[in-house]
């Protein structure tokens, strides 16, 4: 190797998607990208392909090449007097990007401008800047952001949790949301606020709740914050993949909450996923501990999708790559007994899935070319995917998620005889 | 372990992209930035692989082709600008990157494509690149460089730079000294919105004793680049920066296909009308339009008897056309078609705000009207209709067909309906005959089919001012437009506005 490592082809973004990715999901909001069109359009375009189509709300401020030299700042101040007048959203958010960022607009003053004309409407200020960040910064800088928001009471509900660290935008998003939801009332565990799946009041209104629990480690800084202003405790748990995962949720939520876990319901659950595995055993039986596997994804979600396929499957995973690190990243490796790749390159990540011989990936829609390359089949688990959509109340997460796995991983084996079929048919013809 | 070509598949699937069809995207709530013009032509070059000069989120969101979201680029390495960059300028981290690319993929050409970041810090591109190459650690690599000033804001932006920096970084230093090969073309497929009828083209072409060298950039090797500067012409499916060049450089001829500016409907290069025009249009600058209207005859002989098996059904029936006025597909309509065009819909909500004046508008509505005039049509005219004025219009002109992009709203009142985004294919550069037989076909299906009982999509709620656009997405519609054109919403009141606009001007005196 003759070069020094500058270069990166990356598995993950740059701080503005980590900006729009905490924001997408919150309802009666709007999202001013003060940037280039490509920024923009690169957000929007994610954004509309990833989550609910009716609440995209990625909004352009206009900067034009021209502006480069004379600043943004009035064309931002008309931008954001259009939104809100617009969409009429109650907070509007401004994610700095590149080009805004060198340039060196004073956005915070465009801001304290509007607020002379504009009312009712709550305005933040993020330097979304690609070159300034990380994803996962963003994501954390953001949801602290939203924090300043909440409200101190004094009502606390008795056994209302917020969740932290949810994202509208992954895989099957609105499944695991009514999932999450499912569990926890069968744990007699209400939902006080979703963040971020909820309205801006709700959002206002998150330090009523009795617990933070904080799914897979991402937005613990909102968590500490909300500890420290509002006396709001939090919990970490992994996110709910799998039985185990699932099981150790509703523990540790129900052990930060002092409350007993109601392991009746969970009998109840777990009898009705062996009913549905009985019905398709002999597939089951087939696929168990028969695949060597490699995962990409973020911290939060790509540890508990692994343990549920080592310890519930018996597949053999070889590999996880994390698309996005968080505060808890290192303690998820000290647990693990597999090669941890940490936003990696993309070259290194598919030199080393190329040379671990594996059988099945699981991933985003962005690793479906190595996927093909490996022609092994492409679980999409992560984010971004864009080319699948989700309908239906289908979970990845809790009990009922373990289902969808099972299937998805049986009918990706299934199609694999097409696939050859096809691969015969070509080379043939 | 060093990456085969090709690094990215400049596939799109016809069947998969009527999923994303409906996104109302590019020039309707965003454009999609220099970049992804710039990666679709890189793509479709084997052995060229792209470096961004920027931050990752330049790469990796990139990867995402939002004009036509199917196809993902794999490959967009970058030179990972972070804040160090930013402050002492990107240079070095461009040698190290060329050097690594190099390394790592071994490709024939590389492209480096710069970003906002690396524009702003005034990095000497092309210095690096010849520094680095001059020390021979590329091999016989290939580089380029395109920043977006080339193409001059001609549209599409990034395309037409890359194009440009083919021609004038590559083409015309490899080519210099060499001849021209006399009655020689390339053909240039369609970009981003899909391909033109090429073989009928490149057929047709054939039997005129004309040699069509390659098709531009189907399956093209960086090694047959520099063949685009050593024939007679280059034909283009609109007006290209990178041909010009090597006309003025060269003196390759180039004919461009399709020309925006003129609106008349009549003037675009569709249809049997359309194409033959653009045909005999390329063999005048051959010099061969003798042996072309022998072509040109024996193939409209051979389309003509299809069309006409399929024709027949279509003439006379009365259709009404909603949108923003006739545009590559619905030209044929009274033309070729010779239906009658019973009610013409215009929505101007996204003319207006994208900035043209009443008088602008209403001298296009006119162009439109008069096109379907001159083909024996007198349509009634609705500007920004209600749906129930829409609707009792197309009954009382007992309208058999409508073409809108919002078939269902039709077929949930029990009207036949074709969603143009079906035709959206047959765009301004679906030159040849092949199409014009394929969309009488389209046609023909919805006026035989029954309209569907209960539409799926019947509960969708729709704009009032966009009709074909929810209300959330023609929000972004009008933000976008207006945003970008410095305008204000008109939810403002006047003495609002007032203030606002005394502010700006404050803050631009600051």
């Amino acid at each position: 190797m003759n070069y020094n490592r500058q270069m990166t082809d990356p598995v993950h973004d740059c701080k503005l998607l980590g900006v729009i990715r905490a924001l997408t999901g919150l309802k009666d909001s709007a999202i001013v990208v003060h940037g280039r069109p490509g920024c923009h359009s690169g957000m929007l375009s994610l954004q509309a392909l990833t989550s609910s189509q009716r609440f995209v709300n990625v909004v352009f401020s206009g900067l034009k090449s021209e502006d480069m030299a004379f600043g943004g700042e009035a064309r931002l101040f008309r931008a954001l007097l259009n939104v809100s007048g617009v969409m009429k959203p109650k907070l509007v958010a401004v994610a700095i990007a590149s080009a805004a960022g060198i340039m060196g607009d004073d956005v915070a003053g465009v801001v304290k401008k509007v607020l002379n004309s504009v009312k009712d409407v709550s305005f933040i200020v993020i330097d979304a800047c690609g070159y300034s960040g990380s994803e996962a910064t963003g994501y954390e800088e953001t949801l602290e952001k939203l924090g300043s928001f909440m409200v101190q009471t004094h009502d606390k509900i008795e056994n209302a949790v917020n969740i932290i660290g949810f994202r509208a935008d992954e895989p099957h998003w609105r499944g695991d949301l009514h999932e999450l939801k499912r569990l926890l009332n069968l744990q007699g565990i209400s939902i006080n606020t979703i963040i971020t799946s909820c309205s801006f009041d709700e959002l206002i209104k998150a330090p009523k709740a009795s617990l933070n629990v904080v799914v897979g480690g991402d937005g613990i800084g909102l968590a500490e914050y909300m500890k420290r202003e509002f006396d709001v405790p939090y919990v970490v748990t992994p996110y709910p993949f799998g039985i185990l995962n699932t099981v150790e949720f509703l523990e540790k939520t129900c052990k930060a909450l002092g409350r007993n876990v109601n392991y009746e319901v969970i009998e109840e659950e777990e009898r009705r996923i062996q009913e549905a595995i009985s019905d398709e055993h002999l597939f089951l039986e087939g696929i168990y501990g028969s695949l060597k596997v490699a995962l990409l994804g973020e911290s939060s979600r790509v540890f508990s999708f692994a343990r549920f396929l080592s310890d519930e499957l018996a597949f053999d995973v070889k590999l996880i790559a994390v698309r996005c690190r968080n505060f808890i990243t290192g303690d998820e490796i000290s647990k693990i007994n597999c090669k941890v790749l940490v936003e990696p390159d993309r070259l290194d990540f598919e030199d080393e899935v190329s040379r671990l011989d594996v059988n099945m990936l699981f991933a985003s829609s962005f690793e479906r070319n190595i996927a093909m390359k490996l022609r092994i089949p492409l679980f999409r688990f992560s984010y971004p995917v864009i080319d699948e959509v989700y309908l239906t109340d289908a979970p990845l997460a809790g009990f009922r998620g373990s289902l969808t796995i099972l299937e998805k991983i049986v009918n990706l084996l299934m199609k694999r005889q097409e696939v050859s079929e096809l691969a015969y048919l070509i080379s043939h013809s | 372990m060093s990456i085969a070509p090709p690094y990215n598949i400049p596939v799109m699937d016809d069947l998969a992209w009527q999923v994303y069809a409906k996104m109302p995207g590019h020039n309707t709530t965003f454009i999609p930035g220099k970049l992804i013009g710039a990666l679709r032509v890189l793509s479709q070059i084997r052995g060229a692989i792209p470096l961004i000069h920027g931050p990752i989120g330049c790469s990796f969101q990139r990867k995402l082709c939002n004009v036509i979201p199917g196809p993902i680029t794999y490959y967009t390495p970058c030179t990972r600008f972070s804040q160090f960059e930013v402050i002492y300028g990107g240079e070095n981290a461009l040698k190290s990157s060329l050097i690594e690319v190099y390394e790592r993929f071994k490709p024939d050409l590389i492209a480096v494509l710069t970003t906002c970041a690396s524009d702003m810090t005034g990095d000497d591109v092309k210095a690096v690149i010849d520094e680095v190459k001059g020390k021979g650690l590329l091999g016989d690599c290939k580089v380029i460089y395109s920043t977006g000033d080339f193409a001059k804001r001609f549209r599409q932006v990034g395309a037409q730079d890359v194009l440009y920096a083919i021609a004038d970084q590559l083409i015309v230093p490899e080519t210099e000294g060499q001849p021209l090969e006399e009655k020689s073309v390339n053909l240039m497929s369609g970009g981003l919105h899909g391909s033109y009828e090429i073989d009928e083209l490149k057929a047709m072409l054939d039997g005129c004793g004309v040699k069509v060298n390659k098709v531009y950039f189907k399956d093209v090797f960086v090694r047959d680049l520099p063949e685009l500067g050593l024939v007679e012409l280059n034909i283009t499916p609109y007006y290209q920066l990178w041909a010009e060049l090597l006309n003025r450089k060269r003196g390759v001829k180039h004919y461009c296909l399709a020309r925006f500016d003129n609106p008349d409907p009549d003037t675009q290069p569709i249809g049997l009308k359309g194409f033959g025009e653009a045909f005999m249009g390329i063999a005048k600058v051959l010099g061969v339009e003798g042996e072309a209207e022998d072509v040109l005859k024996h193939r409209l002989a051979l389309v003509k008897k299809e069309l006409d098996k399929v024709k027949e059904g279509l003439k006379g029936v009365k259709v009404a056309i909603e949108g923003l006025g006739f545009s590559g597909a619905t030209t044929l309509l009274p033309r070729e078609f010779e239906m009658k065009i019973s009610v013409l819909i215009f929505w101007t909500t996204i003319f207006k705000t994208l900035g043209l004046s009443e008088k602008a508008l209403e001298k296009r509505i006119n162009i439109h009207v008069e096109y379907v005039r001159r083909y024996g049509s007198d349509p009634k005219v609705l500007i920004d209709p209600s749906p129930n004025e829409a609707l009792r219009a197309i009954k009382a002109e007992g309208v058999k067909l409508i073409l809108t992009r919002r078939a269902y709203f039709y077929h949930v009142h029990g009207f036949k309906a074709v969603d143009l985004s079906q035709m959206l294919k047959f765009g301004h550069f679906s030159i040849g005959m092949r199409p014009t037989v394929e969309i009488a076909k389209i046609l023909r299906r919805a006026l035989d089919s029954k309209s569907p009982a209960r539409p799926i999509l019947k509960g969708l709620e729709t704009s009032s001012e966009i009709p074909y656009l929810t209300p959330q997405w023609a929000h972004l519609a009008k933000l976008f437009s207006m945003n970008r054109r410095g305008m204000l919403a008109e939810t403002l009141d006047k003495e609002m506005a007032k203030i606002v606009e005394m502010e700006v001007e404050e803050a631009l005196y600051i």
